[in-house]
């Protein structure tokens, strides 16, 4: 056996690489699918669906369903007040010094102790 | 977002791996589709076995995903990497079937019994099975430095990083197994189809 048809031998080994079935080349690629880290950063579809709408971030930034639910309960509670008066009510601004309930809103004094000033002045 | 396979051809193995352990999926399937035929072929030449031989590529292009996200790029070519595990892996399996075979590594004849079946192949006309037969006779080491040399293209030192020796070490084996090799044909250059041509 010559060196050359040694070397020619060699060359249709080179030139045959073993083929590896489609079985086999599945199996690797489902190793390699499995081992593989996930992407540092979120796919485009993914950020896309978690992207909110206006009422969810304002609601979100009110405290959500719970904080919600507080707010609607104190403006109920503010328009009963208003709207009935109640004796504590009428009798905590009687004993500021004015009658809230039966004074006409145009003789309200807002500032009263600023009379004296004037007075002084 | 994945690169499409075209968008690949030019990339490096190293940066294909950097690329896959990003979770680029495209460089997933382009370096599978690189190297599985390579890692497949260089195992079946050394174990003789295609069965045998799946199982370690699996196992090596395995182990390569995992070390992925630690992998340091300019310390080492994947390839070289790739074909030292293969190489243990192989060798590993090798011992394994000469245990079985109750016979000492140390009492290996320097020419394995598969010069028969070389010779049995050979009259049959086959070039490449008689090549591979003789190719199985040869010691493991000459074996793996006359493969990755003659038949994988690799040079020299990469061979000596690969088998963890020196180069003058991998051209005294690689010397050595091709005139077994030479040894092993001779006589049968009729039936290897060079009658006639020297």
């Amino acid at each position: 056996m010559k060196n050359e048809d040694l070397d020619g031998l060699f060359a249709d080994l080179r030139n045959a690489p073993l083929a590896p079935t489609s079985d086999f080349m599945a199996r690797v690629m489902a190793d390699a699918l499995a081992e593989q880290p996930q992407p540092a950063l979120p796919p485009r579809a993914a950020i896309a669906t978690t992207k909110q709408g206006l009422w969810p971030q304002i609601l979100g930034a009110l405290g959500g369903g719970i904080g919600m639910a507080g707010l609607g309960t104190a403006m109920l509670a503010g328009l009963w007040v208003g709207f009935t008066a109640p004796a504590p009510f009428a009798g905590l601004s009687s004993a500021l010094g004015q009658d809230m309930v039966n004074t006409p809103v145009e003789q309200v004094d807002l500032l009263a102790s600023y009379d004296s000033l004037l007075i002084g002045g | 977002m994945d690169m499409a396979l075209d968008d690949l051809a030019d990339v490096s193995d190293e940066a294909l791996l950097v690329l896959y352990a990003n979770g680029d999926r495209a460089a997933a399937r382009s370096l599978i589709l690189r190297l599985t035929p390579r890692v497949l072929g260089y195992a079946a030449r050394l174990l003789s076995d295609r069965a045998e031989a799946e199982d370690v590529a699996q196992e090596a292009l395995l182990r390569l995903w995992r070390i992925a996200p630690d992998w340091r790029q300019g310390e080492a070519k994947v390839t070289t990497w790739l074909y030292r595990v293969v190489t243990n892996l192989c060798m590993d399996r090798l011992r394994g079937r000469q245990r079985r075979a109750s016979t000492p590594l140390e009492d290996a004849p320097e020419m394995a019994d598969a010069a028969p079946a070389a010779v049995a192949v050979m009259i049959e006309g086959d070039r490449m099975r008689a090549l591979d037969a003789a190719l199985a006779a040869l010691p493991d080491r000459q074996r793996q430095a006359v493969i990755l040399r003659h038949i994988e293209g690799l040079s020299n030192p990469e061979i000596a990083a690969i088998m963890e020796i020196g180069v003058e070490a991998v051209e005294s084996l690689s010397a050595r197994g091709k005139r077994a090799l030479a040894a092993l044909l001779a006589g049968e250059r009729k039936a290897l189809g060079y009658e006639g041509e020297g």
